[in-house]
Parts: structure tokens; C-alpha cells; sequence
């Protein structure tokens, strides 16, 4: 059985109301509900009438939804500023994981060298680190843009966001997600290491190119076919 | 005044009022505020939350949760910028009120002349 107020809350999210304000609301109105249908029993109303009246007290659905939008400081971020939060955010969000992924690798070679007292920057690590750093690296580059799309992708369903916003998040993320690279070259002895990370990058190649293009259509095949598969469950959800 | 309604501001004034002087949660504010306005202001009691939602968003008021008999009630208070808020609202409200007064006063006067 559907809560009280679910309709209600329903209909704010799709209005662009924030998460956690429309779940304030409805439990705010539920506890408030139940205080009024104490008060009208207790005042002698019989279950029915009781309901009724705490209902006509409380404000009809229309009247609750209209003072909420009538306030757009309590919208979301999402629904103000959509392309923000689904064109530029996909896009900061893989360049933060670069330069986070860059800044972690380089403090922990640099601890490294200093717990140890050597190899230095011209010799070559130990196959630990070196192990270690490659796999976070293929994590960064294989999985963080499917992990941001997911992101996005949750967050746009929370706030009820209209399908093609979502698709346009997911599509840049597949996309620029396919283009970024973070890398390492080790130190040979002769010459000191170089962690990089860039677009279309380190070095670039017709070979790199269409690894990229390559690794963004297994983005979008990938995502896509989530997308696909969540879109028909939840059409069928509705149609029961 | 650039005020278009004068109900503006209103429901502000009185939540800000009644909270100074202790923290209450929804239902209790909407029956401090027919108690204090002797049920002159009725408004749908549910319209009273996307008021105190906004005002906490403004950082005029601070809430917490508490658990009560099973349940999550939340409490709100005025924080120091919501007396001042309260302040500003309060001198607002009183050149209106002494505006429309003398409205009134002068419309009655010549009508008795």
C-alpha cells in the first residue's frame, strides 16, 4: 500500500524539488497527519470523519504542492542548472579523477623514496609498487568513467530528471571517458620516471586514436545496454 | 511599497516570532500560531513546512531531529541571523501597518465630515 502523501512527493520530485526537501516534507506531513487525527478522536470524530477532517485541515495535494514550487530556492541543483550537472559535471568529474589518481601515485612514489631512502627518482621501483600503480591506473581508465555514468545516472533517477539529460550525462561520460588516459612510464636507470595523464594521450598515436574510439563505444555499448535494460524493467514496472 | 501582496512575509513573521521564544516542531507551531492570531490567520496546516524549509535554507532557522513515541519529529529554532531576519520583518511590517492605518483613519475622518 502506497505511504500518505507518496503521490505528492512524486509529483514534487518530477517538479525538480529537491531529494532530501521533498522526503522532509511528506515525512513532515505524515508525523503532522497523525497529530491531527489524535486531536480530531480525541475531540469525539469517529475514524472516518476523523480522516477527513485531518485531511481538509492538513491542505488538499494541489494547495501542498503549489506553496512548495512556489518556493524555487528548495529546487534542486540539478533541475536549476541541468546542463551544469549533466554536461559540464560528467566532464570535471573524469579530470578530477586524473588529477586526484595523479597527486595520490606521485605522494606514494614519493613516500616511497623517502621510507626506503632510495632507489630515487632515476631507478626503477619495486615490482610491488610497480604492480600496484598499473592496476590503479587500468581501474581509472576502465572503470571510473563507467562509475561516474552510474553516478550520474542515480543521481538523475533520484531527482526524477527528464531521459534525455541523463542520456546526454552518460553519452559525454562514455565518450570523453574513452579519451582520457593516466600513465606512467618507469624509470630505466638513466632516465626518471613520468606519470601523466591527459586526453588522447601520452604520446599521441593513430594506434592510441582508435584505442580510444574503441574503448568509448565499449563505454557506450556498455552503459547503453544498462540503460536499455532499466528502462524496459521500469516500463514494465508501470505497466502492471 | 514594491511588495505586491501584503500577506508577503507574513507567515515568516509569525514562525520567526513564536520559535524566539522556543524550539516546536510543525503541528505545535500551527497551533501556537491560531492560539496567538486567535484563529484569525487559518491557512492549510501543511503550508507552514515549505516556509520553515526555506527559512532554514536562508539560515534564519536551525532544526534537529528528535525521536518521539517511535517517530522523527523535527524541531526548529531561530538562529541569531533569523532574529535579525526577525528584526527587519517586524520594522517591515509595522510601516505597513501604520501606512494602511492611516489610510483607514483619514478615509473614516471624511467620511464623518
Amino acid at each position: 500500500m502506497p505511504q500518505r502523501f507518496e503521490q505528492l512527493g512524486e509529483r514534487l520530485l518530477r517538479a525538480g524539488i529537491a531529494p532530501r526537501h521533498v522526503r522532509r516534507y511528506t515525512m513532515e506531513l505524515r508525523d503532522h497527519f497523525d497529530d491531527l487525527l489524535r486531536e480530531e478522536i480525541a475531540a469525539g470524530s469517529d475514524s472516518n470523519a476523523a480522516k477527513e477532517r485531518a485531511r481538509a485541515r492538513i491542505g488538499s495535494d494541489e494547495a501542498l504542492a503549489a506553496v512548495m514550487l512556489a518556493r524555487p530556492g528548495l529546487r534542486s541543483i540539478a533541475s536549476r542548472y541541468p546542463w551544469a550537472v549533466f554536461g559540464f559535471a560528467p566532464v570535471l568529474m573524469l579530470i578530477a579523477t586524473m588529477v586526484g589518481a595523479i597527486v595520490i601515485e606521485a605522494g606514494l612514489l614519493r613516500l616511497h623514496i623517502a621510507l626506503t631512502g632510495g632507489p630515487g627518482l632515476h631507478l626503477p621501483p619495486p615490482m610491488w609498487l610497480k604492480l600496484f600503480v598499473s592496476a590503479w591506473n587500468a581501474w581509472l581508465v576502465y572503470a571510473a568513467p563507467l562509475m561516474i555514468a552510474a553516478i550520474l545516472f542515480l543521481v538523475g533517477g533520484k531527482q526524477r530528471t527528464p531521459a534525455g539529460w541523463i542520456v546526454v550525462a552518460l553519452g559525454v561520460t562514455c565518450i570523453v571517458g574513452g579519451f582520457h588516459n593516466v600513465g606512467v612510464i618507469w624509470p630505466d636507470g638513466l632516465h626518471p620516471g613520468r606519470l601523466s595523464a591527459s586526453f588522447l594521450g601520452p604520446q599521441y598515436s593513430r594506434a592510441m586514436v582508435i584505442g580510444c574510439i574503441l574503448r568509448a563505444a565499449a563505454n557506450l555499448a556498455l552503459v547503453g545496454s544498462a540503460y536499455f535494460l532499466w528502462l524496459r524493467r521500469d516500463s514494465s514496472r508501470f505497466a502492471q | 511599497m514594491t511588495n505586491p501582496s501584503f500577506m508577503n512575509g507574513v507567515p515568516e513573521l509569525l514562525i520567526l516570532r513564536l520559535l524566539e521564544s522556543r524550539e516546536m516542531y510543525g503541528y505545535e507551531l500551527v497551533q501556537a500560531i491560531r492560539a496567538a492570531t486567535d484563529d484569525a490567520i487559518s491557512l492549510g496546516e501543511g503550508v507552514v513546512y515549505p516556509v520553515l524549509h526555506a527559512l532554514e535554507r536562508q539560515g534564519a532557522l536551525k532544526s534537529r531531529r528528535k525521536p518521539v513515541n517511535g517517530r522523527t519529529r523535527v524541531y526548529y529554532t531561530v538562529t541569531r541571523g533569523g532574529t535579525k531576519h526577525l528584526a527587519g520583518l517586524v520594522e517591515q511590517w509595522n510601516r505597513i501597518a501604520g501606512a494602511v492605518g492611516q489610510v483607514v483613519k483619514e478615509t473614516t475622518h471624511a467620511a464623518a465630515v
